[in-house]
């Protein structure tokens, strides 16, 4: 499995703040890896870094490929002129290809159909981006992300304004691209999306406490200490987690039906 | 449920918004050309379409000479002064736009980074030097009168000047970029404002004219200023327009154009260039017009597509149209005497832009 | 009294002395408002006069030391002889030239408030555009006022006269003045009127036929372009001033005009007829002052250049 996108000892400060301090990690083509962590552990500024938009004070930040036609970033806050539509939006994507001054070729077109075919979005094609709800802005900014036919995701809470049923898709859509060979990496806040993830990374403070296999980085001793809360690992019968924050085994008052789950 | 929508056939809507972009130029194009026509042949002496087409016909063919009477007044004074009108319309509609896009503001205007300023303090210099230097030249071959010409020079200079010490100064910040531009523009506007307000004042005899010239004045609009002013307006707007998808992107956010592939760093260089270029040939020979390049973009935008590949043409056509119909006005009005032409810009652009805005998108 | 009491001689002395004290009350009442008898050659202090601002000016005594911050209103103080009186003027006052050696006090927006203070001055003379808050305030008698039409000179003239107590000089000035001025009319009125544009600004601002240089330029036989009913001070079409085609152009210098689009074509341009007035000649030409009628000398002389001055 190649490797996408790697990060080296990366150091970062803002000013005379360090934020990210001794951060090594890599992506696998294919692979889902859920960035997670406390807020202020300095995941977005990591999420940035490997994006290209801040350069690293220390170590050294590495892509297989030209960065606009191979890394796509979703940010936090979604920015999105609302007089526009949702195709001209995603249309955007192409940039990297299509230059300041070609138009668009049936090519591009085609790709642009794709990519709000699988962000889900191909209904609203036409619509105005100021008519569209959270969720929808979301998966607009996805469609935008994935015209440009990227070989990484990188994606800053990408489920924050997704319902259930979305968050669900959006999930299944991911799934769907790693298994074309795309590699993901999102910050996560939820946790028991991070466990479906293929890797966990845990950043608190700036540093890497963890990172491996879900089972291995999701550990109430481990998280508990850094979430600074009780939680609880529940395993569901085919296999999934459920973290419950602020409850511990013992609390739980469904513990005795643990195995009915 | 995937499935089917992966089967449905998509409509190809993109030439229906592209059209309608295409279309918005197109009509503006058309628009601009009738209302170049209709403001020539009206003003202060009356003058009938006829004469004034004739006018054009014949100067246009370089018989200008042979042009008597009214017709000569349509030859020299309105066309170049309808068409200077046009010029500067367009260059204050694009730049407007532009600085629009550039900062993600929609009450960012040409002006914005202390263009008009610099330029109104260089036109001050210029004029409180002209009664000064006049004297002193008066046996030399310089008294030719080539000093209310320094104006353009100097208003120039003190614009370029202006922009380059906004951006010196947005660099020390420590803020984000678009904050600290926004921030040094307002700074060095307002002490550039103070320093001419007190020449001004030093200079009472010249008090009138500075004024006069701050409200914008197109009533000495030769072929020969239009001649100088082209290039440079072409360049700005060239310029300008070279970024357009860049400024698509930057809606998006800086971060998100970024990764698109947009250098940042370059698209605002390269649109506060243009941009000023642009307002700055616009003002040197005009003055201070406001609310063209405030009005123009947003009256666009609502017509055609938000694409800066359209949006900067129609804002430019959008900008020339108003001007030349404010600048018909400030002739007719109060005719055979004028209103400066800035008064009637503010006095329509400001309910025309109330009434924009409760329209709502 | 008996019989001389019922004389018809007797009656009509009586009745002449009644009326005569009647009248000498009357006078009194005048002289106490405008501060002379009438027919008086001298003022009687203390004066109340109203200024142009509708303020009332109060002078307890003759005023010995006076500043002016109005070229016409020091020229006029010269004129009348008291110029001796003068402390301190503002920054355009250069006529007469004893004027120009006097201390410099601003212009007409930025007076050195201080320094006039410092100057103990009795009385102060300015337009009626400046701003008198400042200086009453600093306890000085301000007379605020100008002459804004022709007419308007003679009436500022014996204003100042009076408050100076020098009532004859004033008369004989605006006599002097209005011989002058029809000494002036006459010879224009013998010649050909001619068109004339006058130009106070590139804009272009010109002055319309009621303004003060309109009613000069209309007695040194110049027939303004500019039509009545625009007001004093219009900015008008250059169109209009191509249409009306005048032989005669002041204000600008000839090479200005040259470069204007469509201005080549004006008689006045052709023929070079266009006369940017230098200062020692435009400033009797826009103060309106004791100098008035040199000032339309001034525009005689550049309407008909072939007559003797």
């Amino acid at each position: 499995m190649t490797i996408l996108l790697d990060a080296a000892h990366v150091d970062f400060s803002y000013g005379p703040r360090r934020v990210v301090c001794d951060v090594t990690l890599s992506l696998r083509s294919g692979e889902i890896v859920a960035l997670i962590g406390p807020n202020g552990a300095g995941k977005t500024t990591v999420l940035k870094l490997l994006a290209g938009l801040l350069i690293p004070d220390v170590g050294r930040i590495g892509v297989s490929g030209s960065r606009p036609r191979t890394v796509a970033y979703l940010a936090q806050a979604d920015e999105l002129p609302s007089d526009w539509s949702v195709r001209e939006v995603v249309e955007l994507g192409r940039l990297p290809y299509v230059g300041l001054f070609r138009d668009l070729a049936p090519h591009d077109d085609r790709i642009v159909r794709d990519a709000m075919e699988r962000a889900k979005v191909a209904l609203l094609a036409d619509r105005l981006v100021g008519t569209l709800s959270g969720g929808e802005r979301q998966r607009v900014t996805l469609a935008r992300a994935l015209a440009q036919e990227p070989r990484v995701l990188l994606l800053d809470e990408p489920t924050a304004h997704l319902d259930l049923r979305h968050r669900v898709d959006l999930f299944s859509t991911l799934r769907a691209e790693a298994a074309r060979g795309v590699g993901v990496v999102a910050v996560m806040h939820d946790l028991t999306f991070a466990a479906q993830a293929d890797a966990c990374v845990l950043l608190a403070d700036g540093r890497l406490r963890a990172e491996g296999r879900p089972g291995d980085v999701l550990r109430p001793d481990l998280l508990s200490p850094i979430y600074e809360t009780d939680l609880a690992l529940l395993h569901a019968p085919d296999g999934r987690v459920v973290v419950v924050p602020g409850a511990t085994k013992e609390r739980a008052p469904w513990t005795r039906n643990q195995e009915s789950l | 449920m995937t499935s089917t929508l992966v089967e449905r056939p998509i409509p190809r809507m993109p030439t229906r918004r592209r059209a309608r972009g295409l279309g918005t130029i197109v009509g503006s194009g058309l628009i601009l050309a009738a209302v170049i026509v209709l403001s020539a042949a009206n003003g202060a002496m009356p003058i009938t379409l006829r004469e004034t087409l004739h006018a054009l016909s014949r100067g246009a063919q370089g018989h200008a000479s042979l042009l008597e009477g009214v017709e000569a007044i349509a030859w020299n004074l309105r066309f170049p002064r309808v068409l200077m009108a046009a010029l500067v319309g367009a260059c204050l509609g694009s730049s407007g736009a532009a600085m629009q896009g550039l900062f993600r503001n929609p009450l960012a205007d040409p002006y914005l980074l202390g263009v008009a300023s610099g330029a109104a303090l260089g036109a001050t210099l210029a004029f409180s030097l002209s009664g000064h230097l006049e004297p002193a030249f008066s046996e030399t071959p310089f008294e030719k009168g080539t000093f209310p010409s320094l104006v353009p020079l100097f208003s120039s200079v003190g614009a370029a000047g202006a922009v380059v010490t906004t951006l010196l100064l947005a660099r020390a910040g420590a803020k984000s970029s678009t904050s600290s531009l926004l921030l040094s523009g307002v700074v060095v506007g307002g002490v550039l404002v103070s320093l001419t307000t007190y020449l001004m004042l030093r200079d009472a005899d010249r008090l009138r004219a500075v004024f006069s010239w701050s409200l914008g004045n197109l009533a000495s609009s030769s072929w020969s200023d239009l001649g100088h002013a082209l290039p440079y307006a072409a360049s700005g707007m060239g310029l300008l327009y070279a970024f357009a998808r860049g400024l698509d992107a930057l809606q998006l956010g800086e971060d998100t154009a970024r990764t698109v592939g947009v250098r940042v760093g370059t698209l605002r260089a390269g649109v506060i260039a243009g941009a000023s270029l642009a307002t700055a040939a616009a003002v040197a020979f005009v003055g201070i017009i406001g609310f063209v390049g405030l009005v123009a973009p947003h009256a666009m935008r609502r017509i055609g597509a938000p694409h800066h590949r359209a949006l900067l043409p129609a804002s430019a056509l959008g900008g020339a149209t108003l001007l030349v119909l404010a600048d018909l006005g400030a002739r007719t009005v109060i005719r055979p005497a004028e209103l400066p032409v800035g008064v009637v810009t503010t006095l329509i652009g400001g309910p025309f832009f109330l009434w924009l805005l409760r329209r709502g998108p | 009294m008996g019989p001389l009491s019922r004389s018809p001689v007797v009656r009509v002395f009586l009745v002449a002395l009644v009326a005569l004290a009647i009248g000498c009350q009357r006078d009194a009442g005048i002289a106490e408002r405008t501060g002379a008898a009438p027919g008086s050659t001298s003022s009687a202090y203390p004066i109340e006069i109203r200024d142009d601002l509708g303020r009332t000016v109060s002078l307890p005594a003759e005023p010995r030391r006076i500043v002016s911050l109005l070229p016409s209103h020091t020229e006029t103080l010269f004129a009348l002889g008291v110029g001796a009186r003068v402390v301190g003027v503002d920054d355009y006052s250069d006529d007469p030239p004893e004027a120009a050696r006097l201390p410099r006090l601003g212009g007409l927006y930025d007076a050195h408030l201080e320094e006039i203070v410092s100057l103990e001055p009795d009385l102060v003379l300015v337009s009626e555009q400046a701003r008198t808050e400042a200086l009453e305030r600093s306890g000085l008698t301000v007379w605020g006022g100008s002459a804004r039409s022709f007419e308007d000179v003679f009436r500022v003239i014996q204003t100042i006269g009076r408050m100076l107590n020098r009532i004859s000089e004033a008369t004989r000035l605006s006599e002097t003045i209005r011989k002058e001025v029809i000494a002036v009319e006459q010879r224009a009125a013998a010649g050909e009127r001619v068109s004339v544009y006058y130009e106070l600004d590139a804009a272009p601002y010109t002055v319309g036929p009621s303004s003060f240089v309109g009613v000069m330029l209309e007695k040194a036989g110049g027939d303004n372009v500019i039509p009545a009913g625009l007001g004093d001070f219009p900015r008008v079409s250059p169109e209009l001033v191509i249409a009306g085609n005048p032989s005669v152009i002041l204000g600008v210098p000839l090479a200005d005009l040259v470069a204007r689009p469509g201005w080549d074509r004006i008689a006045a341009v052709r023929d070079g007829r266009v006369y940017r007035l230098p200062p020692e000649e435009s400033r009797l030409v826009v103060r309106p002052g004791p100098r008035i009628a040199e000032g339309m000398r001034v525009l005689a002389r550049r309407l008909h250049p072939g007559d003797s001055p």
